[in-house]
């Protein structure tokens, strides 16, 4: 049978509290609609507050009472937060409700010479975060659970000796419904071990099912499903550099390492990245960081050096650098690309690949696309884009009445100074009233001295300007 | 074993998936313009890959000349340093697809060139228009090659010209306005021998930008300050 060790966290929320402040007041939890104290730390029942107890009752009993409401979700966090950490020394965990851990010990008696030593790095690290605990072992999950929350306390792996203590259990304290519980002490049931003493048959003819399920379950003889816990995805290095960089020139090979490592961690996980955030820590100054994207995913170091390089040549250092780390928060799936086996590959890079590279050194709005936008205004009816977003546009001639327009506008209009032909005009364009931006306009196409093809206007002022050329 | 291939191969008994050649060692290809005339001219048109180097002042119609071609890319179409916005809407009623085209601004001509090279090397842009001023013999070079890899042809479209030197490019283009479009002067073709200069009738496609039409039906010519009184009701 597997060996199970539950941790019972009474008061999760409470030692959060006093992580951070050193002073001891008497501070309580409450919870429920009538206010009454879940959690209390040991100044506060000093003062003579119990479990239990209304807030009224406890204000009136001390005066200078600090209160806080229970908050179930910074509890299941800080649980997670707990198997986390202890994940390092345990594989197998499972989050059991919000105050418990459930830990599988069988599988890793293994790694350590006995129990007594792997219950010697657990406690270790439970003692760096700092929390109040109760534990026990037990030959099934259940029986665990029950004796660490009768604050068994002790490291003991005989199952007799555990049975016994499970047996001296009052049957009030089984997760049954009170309807059970009522209907086992009516018939002089009042500990586990009077129930363990009924054989299951009798058990199954006297209650229903779910009492001799509950039963097997706590004796280990039935399976009790459980699942376990898996860390959330996330990749984290730092490296502190032996000495401190003024040149960022150099930062390439320790970066290199950071990167080969990223490529491990995703290689493994057969994942991709598409962005990456690089730390540089300066010496008495805030960290700065940089953010390297590239649109298709990648996982590949050397590929991500040379963006690194792009960006990092783009950067300036306040002080000398004297660390760097690297996170990746966002991971995606590989895309299958469908490559024709004939085709001869051409260039080097995919168009996202391509995009990430330019992005990288001349920054991202340097890159655009551009699509048309429904706007009579010339100067709107051209918006810029982020490039390969814009989708294709088909183009039926039957729809559109063809406009001729100038392939190139000048970024601002500018009063026109040359002398010029006018070869065709006008069009009025008289429209935006409604945002601001009105205009009037009488558009000619003329031809200046040079024979340019120009698109001039002239405003209700009569002044001529130049806007576009036809190129 | 290799032999055998090799002998098979010069048969011509082995079907290769990849269209008879591999990409390098296939000729000097092309691609039509557009335009009759010119293909004819240009004996198939514009090189599949490669450097075109075309001399034009801005807004004769030297972005007009290629429209035709870009229209019958798949691929992106990279725009780098062009001297003013480029006009989606304009592109878009003349048929072009404007969801390929990158507009890249870059804050020096060293980036231009470099962004122009990986343009290019990336196989991700069939074409690529760079507006650049002098360009040295080595850095043509250099794109020469990159355009090889990706297989993309790019046009460098320089205006007020300083140097003479020639340039080691594929095809040479010298524009210059025309009362039907433009008059084109081949300077330099690869595999072929200069040719006199010709007009490009593009009264077909731009009825409105060759001056023909309305000259001959009289529309005076006009400076700046008679323009004003005539078009003013």
């Amino acid at each position: 049978m597997a060996l199970w060790l539950y941790l019972h966290f009474p008061q999760l929320q409470l030692d959060n509290l006093y992580h951070h402040e050193a002073q001891r007041q008497p501070t309580i939890i409450v919870a429920g609609r009538g206010h009454s104290v879940v959690q209390l730390n040991s100044v506060a029942y000093d003062a003579g507050i119990r479990q239990g107890m209304g807030l009224g009752a406890a204000a009136a009993t001390c005066s200078s009472l600090c209160v806080h409401e229970y908050d179930e979700i910074q509890t299941k966090q800080r649980l997670a937060e707990l198997a986390q950490w202890l994940y390092l020394n345990t594989a197998e965990i499972h989050l059991s409700g919000t105050t418990g851990l459930l830990l599988k010990v069988s599988g890793m008696l293994t790694m350590y010479r006995d129990i007594t030593e792997y219950w010697h790095t657990l406690r270790a690290r439970l003692h760096a975060q700092n929390v109040c605990y109760h534990f026990s072992l037990g030959y099934s999950p259940l029986a665990a659970q029950l004796l660490a929350e009768a604050k068994f306390d002790a490291l003991c792996e005989d199952s007799k000796q555990l049975e016994h203590r499970l047996g001296r259990l009052p049957v009030s304290v089984l997760g049954l419904p009170d309807k059970q519980r009522q209907s086992l002490k009516r018939v002089g049931i009042q500990s586990v071990h009077a129930l363990f003493d009924i054989p299951m048959l009798e058990l199954g003819k006297r209650f229903n099912t779910e009492l001799v399920h509950y039963v097997g379950r706590l004796r280990g003889k039935l399976h009790h499903p459980v699942t376990f816990y898996q860390p959330p995805e996330l990749f984290e290095r730092q490296l502190t550099l032996l000495y401190e960089l003024e040149n960022l020139d150099w930062l390439a090979k320790p970066l290199c390492k950071l990167l080969i490592q990223l490529e491990q961690f995703l290689k493994l996980r057969n994942k991709l990245t598409k962005s990456i955030q690089i730390t540089l820590l300066q010496r008495d100054s805030d960290p700065l960081m940089l953010e390297v994207g590239s649109a298709e995913g990648e996982y590949r170091a050397d590929k991500w050096q040379g963006l690194c390089q792009l960006v990092l040549e783009r950067t300036q250092l306040v002080a000398p650098l004297q660390g760097v780390s690297l996170a990746v928060t966002s991971f995606c799936e590989p895309d299958e690309l469908s490559t024709d086996l004939f085709s001869e590959r051409c260039g080097t890079m995919t168009a996202a690949g391509l995009l990430a590279v330019l992005q990288a050194k001349l920054g991202e709005s340097a890159v655009q696309g551009i699509k048309p936008s429904a706007d009579a205004r010339p100067e709107l009816a051209t918006t810029h884009c982020a490039p390969l977003t814009s989708k294709t546009q088909t183009h039926s001639k039957a729809e559109l009445e063809p406009m001729l327009r100038p392939n190139l506008l000048l970024p601002q209009i500018l009063p026109l100074q040359q002398s010029v032909t006018l070869v065709q005009g006008p069009e009025r364009i008289c429209t935006g009233w409604w945002d601001g931006h009105e205009v009037e306009r009488d558009y000619f196409i003329a031809q200046d001295e040079s024979k340019r093809w120009l698109w001039v206007f002239r405003d209700r002022q009569q002044r001529w300007y130049l806007h576009g050329v036809f190129s | 074993m290799a032999n055998l291939i090799d002998f098979l191969q010069h048969q011509n008994l082995v079907w290769q998936g990849t269209e008879n050649a591999p990409v390098s060692r296939q000729v000097y290809e092309t691609v039509s313009t557009g335009f009759d005339d010119l293909d004819k001219q240009l004996h198939g048109g514009l090189p599949k890959q490669g450097v075109v180097d075309i001399q034009s002042q801005i807004g004769i119609g030297e972005l007009r000349l290629l429209l035709p071609y870009l229209r019958e890319q798949t691929r992106m179409c990279a725009v780098i340093n062009p001297p003013a916005l480029i006009n989606a809407h304009a592109l878009f009623h003349q048929g072009v697809d404007t969801g390929q085209f990158l507009v890249i601004r870059p804050n020096s001509p060293q980036e231009a060139l470099w962004a122009a090279e990986q343009c290019l090397k990336s196989g991700a842009c069939s074409s690529v228009l760079l507006w650049h001023g002098d360009l040295e013999v080595h850095q043509v070079k250099r794109l020469q090659l990159a355009a090889q890899t990706g297989q993309g042809l790019i046009c460098l479209m320089r205006s007020n010209l300083t140097q003479s030197a020639s340039l080691p490019v594929c095809l040479s283009l010298k524009l210059l306005p025309h009362a039907l479009g433009l008059k084109v002067q081949i300077t330099k073709r690869r595999g072929g021998w200069a040719k006199p200069d010709f007009v490009l009738d593009m009264s077909s496609s731009w009825p409105e930008l060759t001056a023909q039409v309305k000259v001959s039906q009289g529309a005076e010519v006009v400076a700046f300050e008679h323009a004003l009184q005539q078009v003013s009701r």
